[in-house]
């Protein structure tokens, strides 16, 4: 990173002030610098307190020009249309991430009221959503409150699970904050037969350990329908489906995180949310090949070799074998990342059939039939280009076929995250 | 891949209705202080014409039925209506100017007494025939953007445009319209100006009730200060100026708007693959590698070139959104321009030179003086604080720019169809855009 011009600096001192001259350091532009004090103001002006104005403003720029990132000093992101609560700790929301949950619950919104309309309105029937590795609790929320309002009659069953114990406090602390501030309707309790019949909940637990992880997956919404003891039916049958399995999870390699992040991100926000541990990924490796080596799928054996930073994908892939989501939609690195999870998915003979449909594809096309399934890449920059796609084809390497799937979103962007939508499942944007 | 219905939207639909006269519904601002005098001869002309056409219309519907002669003769017969009963109005005050000039005493004032209220109904009967005259302009219905972007040439025009920005604030809450803040750009030069002037680069308003374009589309131009600025070492008067635009906007969240953006026969629709976005931020991996505070964002259009960027929110959708309503009314301001400079064309040459254009000055605030001058109505006031505080006297000099504007909606209304006549004896370009 270049350093700073004096001149630069000086300037700021003496068009901005004292205060922005703390800030210019880390916000090395101007008009960054001007943008970034203005919001500390406003944050002070709103909230009250018996420390003078100026005290407090001083007293912000100078932690900012410290180098913790704004959203810890003033405590708090947009999302959405909602305000997350940050805290040192906690990951804090990304706007990439904010730009496809709006595009994910879009999805939903359409879909479901196109369904809606033909057959019954089954509203009774939640709608269920589970995010892993949830941090602040941004994307349930966010989903939560865009559902509410888009869909008022729709039953919700949302939950959040991470295995940081200070994640999940904030992301309960986030409901009720939210909540407060009338940007949702409240939650129902379980017990409240009232309708529609809406739940939020987050939990810790581990992804990587099915003890834990297999009782909150495998009842999407037991809670739901009482609390009586149905829950030993199985899984992928009937009511229990998620419609959508979502997570942001860690995927940045050590030497990435040394190298291609910035030093803000480094020094201030938790390398348990950024950085797979490599303990784990030896650890999962083992426990993957366990899972799956099937005799009419020896093929796996080669496919299965993946990358250290991709540790949570196979996770999560192994989670959506089992589980099989309509939807999932997990937030990946770069263009490359991306291709290699799609690549996991193409790999495998059964998640392949539970979201391509098996084998035919039609070359040069997207128009697959309705309810055909679908892989998808999205890029940064979806809102507002929602009509935007690129054929991409990949090769799978197994018996060198190629096969092709639709990228979404401003060919700018960055690839960001990779969606799969079952086979028979229609999305109607 | 846009699944856009082709359907017949609000706006593209009243598009295509133009030069139609629908009637305008009165504002609750502009009724009560308009003068008789504010009717311009050329209205009455155009209503006196169109009662004869009326006249001829009925007369040969008599003896045979036809329905676009009949249809024609529907939209006409609020403006014969109109007119009917301003002239009988008209009679009866001549009536009592007459009476007035009686010997008897008694009946002098009798008719003193009734004068008033004559003259008064006399003014809303007139109101009444101009609003069935006007043709109603496409945006008239919708809520607007009010941008300020001062001129070239230093503090001054920056430290206008923050007065000018407080004056549409304080005329919104005077008025009852809601106003939000947009966009408030301070300029890097912080220096403070007259009465605690600010400093601006660029502000954006949005007044946001149904008809706030109609309202305030007389606003757009230059407009122009002179008075010694709080930096002027010497006391030497300076001109500086600030350019106003006024855009037509949607309703947040509304149904027709969304319906809009997906018809490519809009005016408003944008099509994503001609835009260029870019996030102002360094180039970098984005997602769990920074945590950048940048929410900035610039969209380019590209055929045209118009560049909208926001940054004011700290959320980057508030700043998207923002940029992308901002981008499609400025397209659609752009795309009716060039639609009137077309019908332009069509008209006598004789008009264009009351055309304003963005270049020109509309209005001049002078302080020494005190003073407001409206360069297109004419009108002079004094009281320049109550002015610049949006209060009455601004009421005022907005009302005569109305009154203005429909005039010469009017006469172009007028030239255009005298020049369409011509073209259809020629068998010209009559169908240019929008005929269905
Ligand atoms: C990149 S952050 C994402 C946070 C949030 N979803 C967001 O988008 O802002 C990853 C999160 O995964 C959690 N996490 C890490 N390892 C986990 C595991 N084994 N099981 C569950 N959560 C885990 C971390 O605590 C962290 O909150």
């Amino acid at each position: 990173m270049p350093r700073i011009k004096p001149q630069l600096f000086w300037q700021g001192r003496k068009k901005l002030g004292l205060n922005a001259a703390k800030l210019l350091p880390v916000c090395r532009t101007l008009e960054s610098t001007a943008n970034e004090l203005r919001w500390i103001k406003q944050h002070v002006a709103e909230t009250p307190s018996i420390i003078p104005f100026g005290a407090r403003v001083w007293k912000l720029c100078d932690r900012r020009g410290k180098g913790l990132p704004l959203a810890y000093v003033l405590g708090n992101q947009p999302f959405g249309d909602l305000e997350i609560k940050c805290q040192p700790g906690v990951l804090i929301p990304r706007t990439e991430t904010e730009s496809y949950t709006i595009h994910l619950s879009n999805i939903l919104r359409h879909s479901l009221s196109s369904s809606k309309s033909e057959s019954d309105p089954d509203q009774h029937q939640p709608l269920n959503i589970i995010d892993l590795c949830t941090g602040t609790g941004c994307i349930p929320l966010l989903l939560y409150s865009q559902l509410s309002r888009s869909l008022p009659l729709q039953s919700l069953n949302i939950v959040g699970v991470d295995i940081s114990q200070k994640a999940i406090n904030l992301s309960r602390q986030n409901l009720h904050h939210n909540l407060h501030a009338h940007r949702f309707p409240r939650p129902s309790s379980p017990r409240d037969k009232s309708h529609p019949q809406r739940l939020l909940h987050f939990h810790k637990a581990d992804i990587f350990s099915p003890t834990s992880l297999d009782p909150i997956l495998s009842t999407p919404s037991s809670s739901s329908t009482s609390s009586s003891s149905s829950s030993s039916s199985s899984s992928s049958t009937g009511t229990g489906e998620w419609d959508l399995l979502t997570s942001n999870p860690p995927y940045i390699s050590p030497s990435g995180f040394a190298l291609s992040t910035s030093r803000s991100v480094r020094n201030w926000e938790p390398k348990l949310a950024l950085v797979p541990p490599v303990e784990r990924v030896d650890l999962h490796q083992k426990h993957f090949y366990d899972h799956w080596y099937y005799p009419d799928n020896e093929i796996l054996l080669q496919t299965v070799e993946y990358q250290e930073e991709d540790v949570f994908y196979a996770r999560l892939l192994e989670i959506a074998r089992t589980y099989r989501p309509k939807r999932v939609l997990m937030e990946v690195g770069d263009m490359e990342q991306a291709k290699r999870v799609v690549g996991m998915v193409l790999g495998d003979g059964k998640l392949r059939g539970l979201y391509f449909g098996n084998g035919e594809v039609t070359r040069g096309g997207n128009e697959r039939g309705a309810g055909a399934g679908a892989v998808q890449i999205w890029r940064d920059d979806l809102v507002g280009f929602e009509g935007y796609e690129e054929i991409m084809e990949v090769g799978v390497g197994v018996d060198g076929q190629k096969q092709i799937i639709v990228v979404k979103g401003h060919p700018e962007g960055h690839g960001r995250s990779v969606y799969l939508r079952r086979v028979g499942v229609v999305d109607d944007v | 891949m846009l699944a856009a219905p082709w359907l017949c939207r609000s706006c593209a639909h009243s598009l295509r209705r133009s030069g139609v006269f629908v009637s305008l519904q009165l504002r609750k601002a502009s009724t009560a202080s308009q003068p008789l005098a504010g009717l311009p001869p050329v209205l009455l002309d155009r209503a006196r014409k169109l009662a004869a056409e009326h006249k001829q219309l009925t007369k040969q519907l008599e003896s045979e039925y036809e329905p676009t002669a009949a249809k024609r003769a529907g939209e006409i017969s609020k403006v014969v209506a109109a007119l009917q009963e301003l002239d009988k109005a008209k009679a009866a005050l001549d009536e009592l100017n007459g009476l007035l000039e009686s010997d008897d005493a008694e009946l002098r004032q009798l008719a003193n007494d009734d004068l008033d209220a004559t003259k008064k109904h006399l003014e809303t009967l007139g109101l009444n025939l101009s609003a069935t005259l006007t043709p109603k302009h496409p945006f008239a219905d919708m809520p607007c953007l009010i941008e300020l972007h001062p001129g070239p040439g230093g503090t001054e025009g920056r430290h206008f445009a923050d007065t000018l920005f407080r004056m549409y604030q304080r005329y919104c809450e005077n008025k009852g319209y809601s106003a939000r803040v947009i966009s408030y750009q301070e300029a890097e030069d912080r220096t403070p100006g007259l009465d605690g002037e600010v400093p601006i680069s660029e502000a954006i308003l949005e007044v946001t009730d149904p008809g706030a374009f109609a309202a305030f589309r007389g606003e757009a131009g230059m407009h122009r200060v002179q008075r010694i600025p709080a930096t002027e070492k010497q006391g030497r008067t300076h001109t500086s100026a600030v350019a106003v635009w006024v855009l037509p906007s949607f309703p947040e969240n509304s149904t027709d708007a969304e319906n809009d953006f997906n018809n490519p026969e809009s005016d408003f629709y944008v099509d994503p693959t001609e835009v260029k976005s870019e996030k102002m931020r360094a180039s970098g991996a984005g997602g769990q590698h920074v945590n950048k505070t940048e929410s900035a964002i610039r969209l380019t259009h590209i055929p045209t070139g118009i560049q909208v960027s926001m940054q004011d929110s700290r959320s980057q959708q508030q700043n998207r959104e923002r940029a992308w309503r901002l981008l499609r009314s400025r397209i659609a301001s752009l795309r009716r321009e060039q639609r009137e400079a077309q019908a332009k064309d069509l008209r006598d040459s004789v008009l264009s030179q009351s055309q304003m254009s963005r270049g020109d000055k509309i209005r001049t605030y002078n302080y020494q003086q005190d003073r407001c001058t409206d360069h297109r109505s004419g009108l002079d006031v004094h009281n320049l604080p109550n002015v610049l505080q949006g209060g009455e006297v601004l009421d005022k000099v907005i009302n005569s720019v109305q009154s203005w504007l429909t005039a010469m909606d009017i006469r172009n209304l007028i030239a255009q169809e005298e020049a369409q006549a011509r073209g259809a004896v020629g068998g010209s370009d009559k169908k240019k855009k929008g005929g269905k």
